[in-house]
């Protein structure tokens, strides 16, 4: 398991190699010279000397590159031209919200999605199942962000059940941190549900037709421990792949929820980074967004492995 | 015969879904089984038999099959009345079934003894530990080499024959009183049938289990089988001592099917077959179902007939058993 | 002469309840969700003529008004009518959907043809970029570029169809091939067609299901993302209005106006939905029609 994991990874770094170098190559968008479009509104040439030594800009492109490719391979993201904080502190201190909301959103996805595509799968054609077909079509299409105002309007506004925006972080108060993330988790997990739901429910109508599931009935096992045990573990592959796919997506979603829960994560971070022109900040964030997506397939990858033995010995 | 049987089949009826309507796919099957007793249920593909076995397991596949009526009486107790809770419990425990599927009939994703073990479990309560332990004793009792070492083995990594012996230990492992064999040999190679069905005798005979022994192959019944039950487009059309059968069947479809067996000394020739198909599912005649690939069919034939004792601990479902001589295995 | 007919006349009668446009009516959402689209696009277009008041004229004495026979919808923050704007907003918002699908299908669509037919390095080259490409989250791209080249609409649009592209790569590519693999293509290039018929008799009509498909539920994502950066300030840029920047502007005034939220978020649902249920629709009616003839 080890041993396979160590080859993805091998396999990855020159893909890394790529996307650091097509970060890096942001700043040629930058229309005009970089440095005084980056000095602000009304650049001082004190300010703009600065900023061309920070991103040495004097010199060749490739040698600042390659510059920077040391600098991070060392940790060091360079430090934001606005606050001067080191950028991988600021990513650090940032990661555990996005995480959070990220997981939870997963957790809720996955739970919600694999719940509903079972029980319609049960009774192909019953009424749950056309429900739930349906549903899942709306629920890819509707807007996460409108949710997540609607939910705002109805449960925090209206009933006031939650609070409107805010973070506590899991390590202080775990209910506190519950309470913060639900509506934005939620939201955002809503179109990751569907889809996971579509999926489970084509995976679980072929795997509950199969002959291992009478088998499993003829030991005098209960529907639950059948669909359970020996129906998720078969279909969790397509289910599990469409989950990273949507993963990915969900990532760029938080820079939204982040933004209109207030909560202090990486998006929020991009977001400030975008308005103050904050370059390095905003490479960080690209960088890190990057490296997010690609983890999330390795664990996918990886996972082939645990549902489907066969995998994991060839 | 005067012995209380173990299961008792009568006045079967299992109801499918078509295209035209429900239709009726076993029709009025009644047999019995005796404790100890192998019974050898024969007949075509389509004849029946495998949805007979499910009925009594009452596995029936739920949106498509329903049962349309009789009776299914085990150990004293109708099995079409019981709970699907108190089926449960007899199922892979009084009664086990193996299937016709042996390669896609185990779950991919976990191991054999996990799959053996879960019987145990599930059944006697046992722990994780002593359920593994049994499920081991039960891969080597089916005849599986190194069985420690194969039950933390995937079903991927077997053969054939060797997951018919996994399905086998799973059916076995909690000792069950009737063992419902669907085909257990029949997608397997010849050599590897022969060692399953001596493995099978002999199980039977250790555990002093009663046995439905399905098949399509008189060969197979002739070695293992106490009694016979022939089916026809769902219905029995004759039922008798295995012995009595190959030497005086009192149906003609018995005696195209023997006529039909593969013989060692005939290799070489023409393989005997029965011309024609059974009808369609759902587009059975009035009268007689085989009429129209008989033989010795007659004016009679076209008025229904019903399963008629023929002499002792026989019956068939012929209007001219009594006039026919029929030739028995060559 | 009539025998002829009547042989010719069998096979095509035969096919015709198979057809696409007979599947695709049966196909009961996807109709609603064509005939709600096709409102939609009609009443965007004809904003102009259908709005009852101008979409940027403000009002300071009738702000947040509830809905009256004035304002249909009411009034926002500054006044102005919901309706109207919201009407205005289909066209950008409409509009900057499709230039980004735009984008996408005119980087992705030649090079997947390339890849499909020439193969070898050139498509592992094109695969390679189409990796790297897709492993960034496109939201999240988008919004670094504007925060290098500033805010607006059209650099917004013009970076997700690059993003996109690789998707429509990869399905152009994939159709490619299949076709490709098929004989008839060797053979009409063989008896001396020229390459191009050869792309719009045999190729296109391999490759045009699963692109408009794809297209479909594109432009539902690309409706999703204007949406998401107009809401951040990031896209169109008020007073413009469009479905993102309303729906940002609605969510400011959640606490006094909670129910302004509804309006453009209904929208935008609604053309989002519709798209998606015209790409299932299209997907289930094309689908046999892929798979009968690449057998
Ligand atoms: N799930 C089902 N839905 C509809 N019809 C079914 C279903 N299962 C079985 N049948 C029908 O019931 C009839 C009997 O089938 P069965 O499987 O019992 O035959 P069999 O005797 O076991 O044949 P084989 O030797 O091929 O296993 C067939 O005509 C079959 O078409
Ligand atoms: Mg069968």
């Amino acid at each position: 398991m080890l041993g396979l994991i160590g080859r993805r990874l091998l396999v990855l770094l020159p893909l890394l190699m790529v996307i650091s170098f097509l970060v890096f190559s942001l700043i040629l968008l930058i229309p005009g010279d970089p440095a005084v479009a980056l000095a602000g509104d009304q650049p001082d040439p004190k300010r703009i000397a600065e900023i061309r030594e920070m991103l040495g800009l004097d010199q060749p492109f490739f040698q600042r590159y390659l510059d920077w490719l040391g600098a991070v391979l060392q940790g060091d993201l360079g430090r934001s031209l606005f606050t001067d904080v080191p950028v991988l502190e600021s990513l650090a201190t940032r990661l555990p919200v996005t995480l959070s909301l990220a997981a939870l959103a997963v957790v809720f996805a996955l739970l919600l999605g694999f719940a509903v595509g079972s029980l319609a799968a049960l009774r192909p054609g019953g009424l749950l199942d056309r429900f739930a077909t349906v549903a899942a079509s709306a629920g890819i299409a509707v807007p996460y962000f409108w949710v997540g105002m609607a939910l705002v309007s109805v449960f925090s506004l209206g009933l006031t059940w939650f609070p409107a925006v805010g973070y506590t972080a899991l390590s202080q108060d775990p209910v506190g941190w519950l309470h913060h993330l639900a509506i934005p988790a939620i939201a955002l997990g809503l179109a990751p549900a569907a889809a996971v739901a579509r999926q489970a429910r084509s995976a679980m109508g072929t795997v509950l037709r199969g002959d291992y599931i009478r088998t499993a009935r003829a030991k005098g096992l209960g529907p639950f421990h059948v669909v359970v045990k020996h129906g998720m573990k078969n279909a969790a592959v397509p289910v599990v792949t469409v989950l990273g796919t949507e993963a990915a997506r969900l990532i760029g979603g938080t820079v939204v929820m982040e933004q209109l829960f207030a909560l202090p994560g990486i998006g929020q971070l991009a977001y400030q980074a975008v308005f103050n022109r904050d370059f390095p900040v905003v490479q960080g964030v690209v960088m890190a967004a990057a490296v997010g997506v690609l983890l999330i397939n390795l664990i996918v990858d990886v996972s082939y492995g645990y549902f489907n033995p066969r995998i994991r010995q060839t | 015969m005067t012995e209380t049987p173990l299961l008792e089949v009568s006045g079967l009826r299992v109801e499918f879904a078509t295209a035209s309507g429900m239709a009726a796919a076993v029709d009025d099957v009644s047999f019995s089984v005796a404790p100890g007793e192998t019974v050898g249920l024969v007949g075509e593909s389509g004849s029946g038999k495998t949805v007979t076995s499910l009925s009594i397991m009452g596995l029936l596949p739920r949106e498509a099959g329903r049962l349309a009526g009789g009776s299914i009486v085990f150990d004293g107790t109708d099995l079409t009345r019981l709970s699907e809770r108190r089926m449960r419990s007899l199922r892979g425990s009084a009664i086990s079934m193996v299937f016709q599927e042996p390669m896609t009939s185990l779950n991919p994703a976990y191991t054999v003894g996990d799959q053996i073990a879960e019987a145990v479990r599930r059944h006697r309560g046992a722990g994780r530990r002593a359920a593994w332990e049994e499920a081991v004793r039960a891969l080597d009792m089916v005849g599986i080499p190194g069985a420690a070492r194969r039950a933390r083995q995937y079903p991927h990594e077997f053969s054939g024959g060797m997951r018919q012996r996994v399905m086998l230990a799973i059916a076995l492992v909690c000792k069950p009183r009737l063992l419902i064999a669907d085909e257990p040999t029949t997608a397997l190679d010849v050599t590897i049938q022969a060692q399953l069905l001596d493995l099978l005798a002999e199980l039977r005979r250790e555990l002093g289990m009663s046995m439905l022994f399905v098949t399509h192959d008189l060969g197979v019944v002739a070695e293992i089988c106490d009694r016979v039950v022939v089916m026809y487009a769902g219905q029995v059309v004759e039922q008798a001592p295995a012995r009595a059968v190959f030497h005086e069947p009192a149906h003609p479809y018995t005696a195209a099917l023997l006529a039909a067996m593969p013989q060692a000394e005939t290799e070489g020739e023409e393989l005997a077959y029965i011309p024609g198909r059974p009808p369609a599912l759902g587009a059975w005649p009035d009268g007689c179902r085989f009429a129209d690939r008989c033989g010795h069919v007659a004016e009679v034939c076209a008025s229904p007939v019903s399963l008629a004792e023929t002499g002792e601990g026989r019956a068939a479902r012929c209007a001219r058993t009594s006039e026919l001589v029929l030739g028995g295995a060559r | 002469m009539s025998a002829t007919t009547a042989t010719e006349g069998g096979p095509a009668a035969a096919v015709r309840p198979h057809g696409f446009w007979y599947r695709y009516r049966r196909n009961t959402p996807a109709v609603i969700a064509a005939v709600v689209l096709t409102l939609i696009v009609l009443a965007s277009i004809f904003a102009p003529l259908i709005a009852p008041h101008s979409p940027t004229t403000t009002d300071v004495f009738n702000r947040l008004s509830a809905p009256t026979p004035s304002n249909l919808l009411g009034t926002d923050m500054l006044g102005r009518d919901v309706l109207s704007r919201l009407l205005y907003a289909g066209r950008v918002s409409l509009f900057a959907a499709v230039l980004a699908v735009g984008v996408a299908a005119v980087l992705g669509v030649p090079t997947g043809l390339v890849a499909g037919f020439v193969g070898g390095r050139v498509d592992w080259v094109l695969n390679r970029i189409a990796d790297v490409l897709m492993t960034f989250p496109t939201l999240i791209l988008a919004v670094a570029v504007i925060g290098v080249m500033g805010p607006g609409l059209t650099k917004a649009m013009v970076t997700l169809g690059v993003v996109y592209a690789p998707r429509l790569f990869r399905v152009v590519r994939g159709a490619t091939l299949g076709v490709r693999a098929e004989t008839y293509i060797e053979a009409s290039i063989s008896i001396g067609t020229r390459p191009f018929t050869v792309l719009r008799r045999r190729v296109l009509p391999n490759i045009l299901p699963p692109l408009l498909v794809q297209l479909s539920l594109m432009l539902a994502t690309a409706l999703l993302a204007e949406a998401a950066l107009s809401l951040l300030g990031l896209g169109a840029q008020p007073p413009t209005p469009s479905w993102g920047v309303e729906l940002g502007g609605a969510f400011n005034q959640i606490r006094s106006a909670p129910d302004l939220v509804w309006a453009p978020g209904l929208a935008i649902a609604l053309a989002t939905l519709s798209f998606n249920l015209i790409g299932d629709g299209l997907r289930d009616s094309l689908g046999r029609e892929i798979h009968r003839r690449s057998r």
